[in-house]
């Protein structure tokens, strides 16, 4: 009886305790600064964008797969309003997924992506579970509003712990860029009537007001540093675009402009006018467009940079180009010269000219350089030979006799003429 | 308002409208038990009970009224259809007779029966055979074992609740409840008879299924027992019979032991004091009951009806036998209570040497603490 | 109703009486978690037992598999799900042994402090869960619960999530505590004594819990030890088998504690067990916070992306319901090539049928509830 009576009295004693109950709605407990509720982005008050810069670094050491990214050029790095190149242009978080783990923080380099520490980051209750997957902007809201007010970096207290065990004094917390402090400082320039960003440095001058009014885009200046294959691919979008519209009616300004500044032949067809060397901008006539330094949408395309890159590409392909033992083709050789490649020494005796593209001296082929390099390089007459020879070879296997454009070309490659007891192609002349 | 003054000189309709407060009396008592057992269980748990339906919570038990109301009235294949769809008002029914019997205020009650508590354990009979009928006609195998276990619980029960009580009505010399509570103007009975309280505290918990008793309503074994089949009405029913039961219980067991509505100046302070007094002390008893509900885990039933064929039917007949002893050879009336006082001792003390009768528990608060054991 | 095994007729006897069959289905108030155990009664008693488990798998160890070694803590967290940082510090301690990398003194203690909160922890939902299953009503239950959430509150503070912490890395921990946390925890170890008192209070000495407890399902030392009984199940017996005296890790041994032990292994000896546990923990608390020393709480000089070479380990720690094993294989990369969990509740769970035939059906759930299985481990 004891015990029962023990219990009773326990049970007495609790009744007369205040319950320890929290009406959850009404009332909330505090949350500490460390409380991890799911992963949200940070926003560069500073800057005006995210920090995030898209390099993918959380979602490839996310342990269940819950991030996509997609990146593209900063609109703000040439006005100078940002130091990054690169930035983020989707993001999206399946929160149903996340396990909240705090990976992705740790692993950031650019303190972009911190968890939510306020109640709102775990109220997120929704009837259709496919709203919980969510996209660049919900996952801004919170630090762009501000609510986001102290976000916390596990690492903080892990470098801040090894600098006292150094006996050093510990680190300035993370995060500074997104704090209230850096959000007020950004409400002011806007009231003092600057831009919501810092201007970090000039902005890159665009180019002439009349280059641009003429037609005379970015898009001209880019062509100088794509890629052979990027040109064709665009060439051939506008060439197909160019018949699509003239199956419907006219061909439009601009996909004429694209036909020209892609060097396409199609360009010739419709106005009749030569094809100009690529990389000549729309306004040839006018200011020449070396005047200021042309700055497009990828930035200046001799900066040192650049010039490095495109003298790698271009001994990287000499160097495959050797390794196969063939002859290094002459726009390759070109390029090793424009950007003072030491492998043009080695290659040519000569040393490199390094002078810009729109200088370089026009090379001995009649033709200029197209984007497919010299029509008449010795590769390319071997091809176009060895093309008609087996075109006359199917002709005559199809019984036909070979036609007379077909002979003519076939002379003027200096091919053999094949016949019909004949089964060998051609005999490589050069 | 005497019982010899019938409303408006007609007997029979002075004898509805008895009942229709009565039964008024009844629905919002048993409402509102609904919702005190859970506040009042919560704060022994250290929280809240319902605080969002109505200001505190009040306006719980109307919700699960109405809740109950709209539930779909489902009848099983297998269920034999009249003894299923009777069976809750034959739980319900013997509530309100015993309710119809007890005095609320001097001269106050439905009916003043000259035989009043043996009325009482007459319709306590009837509330078994409404409870095997559930069970039996549910057509369901756990809603049978459920029943079988309840009405051999409550018939076991009965016998220690009727003897102890007749124990009391020895010394009171009457069966008349009403003359009973006259008799406590002085002193309630709990202090000259505390053994028979107990016991009959013990058998009503056992009576009205309630911890530790509940094991025909254990929910976490065979959920729900002998109503698991009904839904709905059918099942308010059984609640509701359940907490009037409960109620009525009270109500007896304050007018049997604790003095009904006499004790303290009833007589003197007139009908308002005195139905002030029936409540108080009903509730004072029904506070018990949840007190002890939420404290004492359940006990197996073959424990409980051990406990009950073992202890307190020989408890309760050796207490008839000296409570005779004593009237017949008319000592006085405080060796009376002093005996009964030892016997409610003997039994608890009993209780505990039973529990605690394996030789290595000696010391069980404690013991475990001090477990020294050598480390390999 | 084709869903039931057959209905058996109980050989000899007089009576024509068919056995019941009684689903303690997944979804049931009594069983811990996602559980189902068929039995079969004759009357109240027991006769057969069949448990079913597999509700809860994950596929932990496949997961394991595929991600490196800081990636899979997250999910050996959610094994014993009621002691998020000791199957942490299982598989952590493991992966450290196997590639050789020392933690510093100061992780190691704040290793074991959280490790023994998550044990109070998890031994609270059982004194709680047991109470309700023995039928007290949720008294019990509510007590445990206010104790678990001012440890919740605490490991929240520390980590920032309540039941699955990722606290421990490898080499150490995340970050190091809190400001304010010595202050804090002592005011916990304080409440958590108020609590035990109240639990003690309203069952040990009950009268009535002792009746339903005490007799039931006793259990030898060899049967136990051929079953595979380890933790609290054990010590129950009378057998003074812990690892962490064993075979000690971590900073145990540096610690002063005892080993509850039971007489006769029934399930009133498991409830004391577990009921002593929670005070040499909470001793063992107290002195993690009076000795924790300065320092670092991560291995300087880690790689970026752990890589380990060819080896294997098998890492037994104690857990809170047995012996947590980890065995870990590497053949070189970022991740293990195999890692299995020995989970306690799983060989704990495995006798279920000897214990519970021929005691009645209310007892099963009592036997059940004193097994205090958690299926996040039976399952993984």
């Amino acid at each position: 009886m004891i015990g029962i009576l023990k219990g009773l009295a326990t049970t007495f004693s609790t009744f007369t305790r205040h319950p320890v109950t929290i009406q959850y709605p009404d009332e909330k407990h505090a949350l500490p600064e460390r409380q991890r509720s799911f992963p949200v982005l940070t926003w560069d008050f500073d800057h005006d964008e995210p920090f995030c810069t898209g390099c993918n670094i959380c979602a490839r050491n996310c342990p269940v797969d819950c991030m996509t990214t997609v990146m593209h050029d900063n609109p703000k790095h040439p006005e100078g309003t940002s130091d990054r190149r690169k930035i983020i242009e989707k993001f999206w978080i399946d929160y149903a997924r996340c396990m909240r783990c705090n990976i992705c923080v740790e692993v950031c380099p650019f303190e972009a992506i911190a968890m939510d520490n306020n109640w709102s980051g775990h109220e997120h209750s929704v009837y259709d579970r496919r709203d919980l997957h969510l996209d660049i902007e919900d996952l801004l809201a919170v630090s762009k509003s501000g609510e986001l007010a102290n976000p916390f970096r596990p690492l903080d207290s892990i470098e801040a712990n090894a600098a006292l065990a150094e006996g050093e004094d510990a680190p300035p917390a993370g995060f500074q860029g997104g704090r209230p402090e850096a959000r007020a400082a950004q409400a002011e320039r806007v009231a003092q009537g600057q831009g919501a960003a810092i201007q970090e440095r000039e902005p890159e001058v665009q180019e002439a007001a009349a280059g641009a009014a003429a037609g005379g885009t970015a898009q001209d200046d880019e062509v100088a540093t794509m890629s052979p294959r990027k040109l064709r691919a665009r060439r051939m979008k506008a060439e197909r675009d160019a018949r699509t519209e003239q199956e419907t009616g006219e061909v439009s300004a601009e996909t004429i402009a694209a036909l020209r500044r892609y060097a396409s032949e199609v360009y010739t067809e419709i106005t009749g006018e030569p094809v100009p060397p690529i990389g000549t901008p729309a306004v040839a006539a006018a200011a020449p467009a070396a005047a200021g330094t042309p700055a497009g949408d990828v930035g200046d395309p001799n900066s040192p940079r650049k010039l490095r890159a495109r003298r790698m590409r271009a001994e990287r392909s000499a160097g495959e180009h050797l390794e196969r033992g063939e002859e290094v083709p002459a726009e390759t050789l070109q390029a090793l010269n424009e950007t003072e490649s030491e492998l043009y020494k080695q290659i040519t005796g000569n040393d490199p000219s390094g002078t810009a593209p729109a200088a370089a001296a026009p090379p001995a082929a009649p033709a200029e350089a197209g984007a497919q390099g010299d029509p008449n390089s010795p590769r390319k007459l071997r091809a176009r030979r060895m093309k008609a020879e087996r075109t006359a070879k199917e002709h005559l296997e199809r019984g036909e006799a070979i036609p007379d454009d077909l002979l003519a070309t076939l002379a003027e490659l200096d091919a053999t003429i094949p016949t019909a007891a004949d089964g060998s192609g051609g005999t490589d002349s050069s | 308002m005497t019982f010899g003054d019938a409303f408006f000189g007609l007997s029979w309709l002075d004898a509805i409208i008895r009942v229709l407060i009565i039964v008024g009396a009844m629905t919002v008592v048993v409402v509102y038990l609904t919702w005190g057992e859970r506040k009042v269980i919560a704060r022994f748990q250290m929280r809240l009970g319902p605080t969002r339906t109505g200001p505190v919570g009040l306006l719980q038990g109307v919700a699960d009224a109405l809740k109950l109301l709209s539930k779909e009235d489902l009848r099983p294949r297998n269920a034999d259809r009249w003894v299923f769809e009777f069976a809750p008002y034959l739980t319900f029914i013997p509530v309100f007779l015993v309710l119809v019997a007890l005095p609320f205020a001097r001269d106050w009650g439905v009916r003043n029966l000259a035989l009043g508590m043996f009325f009482v354990f007459a319709v306590l009979g009837l509330n078994i055979v409404g409870v095997l009928m559930a069970g039996l006609g549910s057509g369901n195998k756990y809603a049978l074992l459920g029943g079988v276990r309840a009405a051999a619980q409550m018939i076991s029960y009965e016998i220690p609740l009727v003897v102890a009580l007749l124990a009391v009505a020895m010394v009171a010399g009457t069966l008349d409840l009403n003359a009973i509570v006259l008799q406590q103007a002085d002193r309630p009975f709990v202090l000259i008879q505390p053994l028979a309280f107990v016991i009959f505290f013990t058998a009503m918990l056992s009576e009205l299924h309630r911890a530790p008793f509940d094991i025909p309503v254990a929910e976490s074994e065979i959920v729900g027992g002998y109503f698991v089949e009904y839904s709905g009405i059918r099942w308010s029913m059984f609640q509701l019979a359940e907490y009037a039961s409960l109620w009525a219980f009270s109500i007896f067991g304050s007018v049997v032991f604790l003095g009904g509505w006499e004790f303290p100046m009833g007589l003197e302070w007139g009908w308002g004091w005195q139905l002030a007094l029936t409540f108080i002390k009903s509730f004072i008893i029904i506070g018990l009951i949840f007190w002890v509900r939420v404290t004492l885990p359940r006990l197996r039933v073959d424990q409980l009806m051990s406990f009950c064929w073992k202890v307190l039917i020989e408890v309760s007949f050796v207490l008839l036998l000296v409570n005779g002893l004593f009237l017949v050879y008319e000592w006085p009336e405080e060796l009376l209570a002093l005996a009964n006082w030892a016997g409610t001792f003997v039994l608890l003390g009993a209780v505990y040497l039973h529990a605690t009768r394996k030789p290595e528990r000696k010391n069980l608060v404690g013991s475990y603490k001090h477990a020294e054991v050598p480390t390999p | 109703m084709s869903v039931w095994p057959e209905e058996r007729v109980t050989p000899n006897s007089d009576l024509d009486t068919v056995d019941m069959t009684v689903n303690v289905g997944p979804q049931h108030p009594a069983t811990h978690g996602v559980f189902r155990m068929v039995l079969t009664v004759d009357g109240e008693r027991v006769v057969d037992c069949e448990p079913y488990i597999g509700y809860l798998h994950r596929g932990l160890e496949k997961l394991s598999e595929n991600a490196d070694y800081r990636q899979a803590m997250g999910w050996w967290d959610r094994t014993d799900y009621l002691a998020g940082m000791c199957c942490e510090g299982a598989y952590v301690m493991a992966v450290e042994k196997l590639a050789g990398i020392e933690v510093p003194e100061r992780a190691e203690y704040i290793r074991v402090l959280m490790m023994e909160l998550s044990r109070i922890n998890s031994h609270f939902m059982f004194l709680g869960a047991f109470g309700a299953d023995v039928g007290s009503f949720g008294t019990s239950f509510t007590y445990a619960w206010r104790e678990r959430e001012r440890i919740y509150d605490l490991i929240e503070e520390v980590s920032g999530d309540r039941m699955f912490p990722t606290y421990f890395r490898i080499g150490g921990i995340t970050m190091d505590l809190p400001e304010n946390f010595e202050s804090r925890c002592r005011w916990v170890l304080g409440s958590i004594r108020q609590g035990l008192e109240d639990l003690d209070g309203l069952l040990t000495g009950n009268e009535i819990f002792v009746e339903r407890c005490q007799g039931l399902a006793p259990v030898t030392p060899e049967q136990a030890i051929a079953w595979g009984f380890t933790g609290p199940m054990l010590r129950a017996t009378g057998v003074p088998w812990d690892i962490r005296k064993a075979e000690p890790y971590s900073v145990y041994p540096q610690m002063n504690f005892e080993i509850p032990t039971g007489h006769q292994g029934d399930v009133f000896d498991r409830f004391h067990v577990r009921l002593a546990e929670v005070y040499q923990s909470a001793r063992i608390i107290e002195q993690c916070l009076d000795e924790m020393p300065a320092g670092r709480v991560l291995a300087p000089k880690l790689a970026k992306t752990l890589r380990i070479d060819d080896g294997e380990l098998y890492m037994p720690t104690e857990g809170t319901k047995g012996e947590y094993g980890v065995y870990l294989m590497a053949r070189g990369g970022t991740q293990a090539y195999r890692a299995k969990l020995r989970a306690p509740s799983f060989s704990n769970l495995s006798p279920l049928k000897e214990l519970v035939v021929g005691t009645y059906v209310a007892d099963a759930i009592v036997i059940l509830g004193s097994l205090d299985i958690v299926l996040g481990e039976v399952d993984k």
